[in-house]
């Protein structure tokens, strides 16, 4: 029970008798035949497979940008996939809607009814209201790898449907889901969900399909944050997959604007992937460093929003990220549209492109101020967790959770503190106001402070409207004297 | 001129099936910070929670935000329940990211909520300090209207 979840693999056992509950709880009837799946799967990833790509793009260096997108009708899904695959997207998105995500199966069937080509009544693709055969159809029209792309607590059902049509990459972890993105749920029940999902992406890997997943950790949460403690979420959710035997990793690094730190942040969670991995004897697994374009609010005008898709690019491509998430130029007004996808991908493949061959002259001495602080900061709060936990990362985030040394800034969920605060320095970078009761060495406290002093000559005065009016840092034309706000200095 | 929302009550929260937490939070303390008391709902409010914490906090306002392009699905009935709780008089402010694609018109959407029975409908880049100042308006209009 979610009482004692640890991080052991699940038992077969456990397994299937989780399985067999699972559907018939929330979906009325028996599990989908898994080894008919795991044979179709074998035969489909024989066309190409998201670790493939993401192999190919860190051997070479020319890195994979891919989108997320989703609409409810199966022709418009097509379509939207078709003119991704035609600006260039490294493996294709099926982002999976909000209603299914939440266990609405029979009201997201219901709006996908009343939805057309041209007109979406939901917020993605109902992967399990399509079924597995249109889904199959799909998939198998793109000569592309597909990721499933949802995020929720409870994406067991999700993610076998989503598998068993041929998808090779699925997103996020307990982390994310848990913390970021459910109001009641304790972490406890929201890993031992997310482990099944992991142990059902292991056992397709041992079937000979290499299944990749996103660890998101706390680096979409829609706001600003050191990233540092986004790379602690990433970390952990990377911890638990590989223990139940994902073999494939994609390491948020969301990038926030500023240049330096956000290529330091890229190399730091790749560099603490392989030490924890390595700590934990999990030294069989792939990690590829997801850079993630920039998650909070965003410019509404489109230049502007080229302008941050730029800022975020160049760092990306100094760092040589593998991978680009990206947002799109209309990611400011709401949904964006196919055509804004498609001009998004082509933007940011091109600078991936120019920058990515003059990388090396960028790698400048503030780039490793920001990794020695970033590396100083997660190896704090992680050692702190595994310890509290007897050397179980599961143990440890469930109890660390209650003592506010795992504590992450506007989380919507009640069992986290929320006692953290984050704020801009005067150049951008992310510092804590507050650090709650994360265990952060006094060695970076003070670099931080030093660094906070060129925004305010007394950093203790920095305060809540500051951190409110740094929420929309990038969204306003704070450098346009004719908007009225003044960059503070 | 600081405008004061003093003594009223205002619920707050995101509808249904939508995470955004961010916008809420600050909207819940600019209201504060300007006198209301703020009862915050969270994500993931369902549309009778909304309706019943109204009644019961006896709520001048109720503010929904929906940020991930289901507003349509969860707003359509929040009028209609308000009404039956016999809480018709409760004054229904909606926000976020009303659209579910970047390229709708502002105006045809607006519409579309106010037809629902919202009082006011807002864009995805509103400012707290243009719905506190229309909640103070709103609200002195009401008093003059059941003084006069």
């Amino acid at each position: 029970m979610a009482d004692n979840v640890t991080n052991e693999r699940l038992t077969d056992d456990a397994f299937h008798a989780q399985r067999e509950t699972i559907f018939r709880e929330q979906l009325g009837r028996a599990p989908y035949d898994l080894d008919e799946a795991l044979a179709f799967s074998l035969e489909n990833a024989k066309r190409g497979t998201v670790a493939a790509v993401l192999q190919k793009a860190k051997a070479t260096g020319v890195a994979a940008v891919v989108p997320r997108a989703g609409v409810a009708s199966w022709e418009g899904q097509r379509a939207l996939m078709q003119m991704l695959d035609e600006a260039g997207a490294a493996y294709l998105p099926i982002t999976i809607d909000s209603l299914t995500r939440e266990l609405q199966f029979a009201e997201a069937e219901r709006r996908l009814a009343s939805s057309t080509t041209e007109v979406s009544a939901l917020n993605g693709y109902p992967i399990v209201a399509h079924g597995i055969e249109a889904n199959r159809r799909l998939i198998q029209s793109f000569d592309k790898p597909v990721i499933v792309r949802a995020n929720a607590v409870d994406l067991r059902i999700t993610a076998e449907t989503g598998l068993a049509s041929g998808g090779t990459a699925f997103v996020s972890g307990p982390m994310y889901a848990t913390l970021e993105y459910s109001k009641n749920t304790p972490l406890s029940e929201g890993i031992s969900k997310w482990q099944y999902i992991f142990r059902l992406m292991g056992i397709y890997s041992e079937a000979g399909v290499p299944m990749a997943d996103d660890a998101v950790g706390f680096s979409q949460s829609g706001t600003c944050s050191v990233p540092a403690l986004m790379h602690v979420g990433v970390i952990l959710d990377a911890l638990i997959m590989a223990s139940q035997g994902v073999k494939h990793i994609m390491l948020y690094s969301m990038l926030q604007g500023n240049i330096a730190q956000d290529v330091a942040s890229c190399l730091a969670v790749e560099q603490l992937a392989t030490e924890y991995l390595h700590k934990l004897g999990l030294d069989d697994v792939s990690t590829y460093v997801a850079s993630s374009d920039w998650n909070g609010a965003f410019p509404e005008r489109r230049p502007d929003a080229y302008g941050l898709i730029a800022a975020n690019v160049f760092a990306a491509a100094i760092a040589r990220a593998p991978l680009n998430y990206v947002k799109t130029i209309d990611e400011g007004i709401g949904v964006p549209t196919a055509e804004s996808n498609a001009d998004s991908i082509r933007v940011t493949r091109y600078l991936m492109n120019l920058i990515g061959r003059q990388a090396h002259a960028w790698r400048t001495p503030e780039i490793e101020f920001e990794l020695h602080l970033n590396l100083i900061q997660a190896r704090a709060i992680l050692d702190a967790i595994i310890d509290l936990g007897d050397g179980d990362p599961v143990v440890g985030s469930i109890k660390g959770i209650g003592t506010g040394i795992l504590d992450i800034p506007f989380s919507p969920n009640i069992h986290v503190k929320g006692n953290v605060l984050p704020i801009r320095d005067a150049s951008g970078a992310v510092r804590f106001l507050d650090h709650g009761a994360l265990p952060i060495p006094a060695e970076a406290l003070e670099m931080e402070r030093e660094r906070l002093s060129h925004r305010s000559a007394d950093p203790s005065a920095l305060g809540y409207q500051d951190v409110v009016d740094d929420l929309q840092f990038l969204e306003l034309d704070t450098f346009d004297p004719a908007t009225g706000t003044e960059v503070k200095a | 001129m600081t405008e004061s929302l003093q003594g009223a009550r205002v619920v707050i929260g995101s509808i249904g099936d939508d995470i955004h937490v961010v916008g809420i939070t600050i909207l819940g303390h600019a209201l504060r910070n300007a006198g209301a008391e703020v009862i915050q709902l969270g994500i993931q409010t369902p549309v009778e929670e909304f309706v019943a914490t109204a009644v019961a906090e006896d709520a001048d306002a109720v503010f929904v935000s929906s940020s991930n392009g289901h507003a349509a699905i969860f707003c359509d009935g929040v009028r209609g329940l308000m009404a039956a709780a016999g809480a018709d008089d409760v004054l229904l402010y909606v926000g976020g990211n009303l659209a579910n694609t970047a390229a709708a018109d502002w105006s045809e959407v607006e519409a579309r909520f106010l037809a629902m029975g919202f009082d006011r409908a807002y864009p995805s880049r509103t400012q707290p300090a243009q719905a506190i100042s229309d909640l103070v308006a709103d609200l002195a209009q009401r008093r003059s209207a059941s003084n006069g």
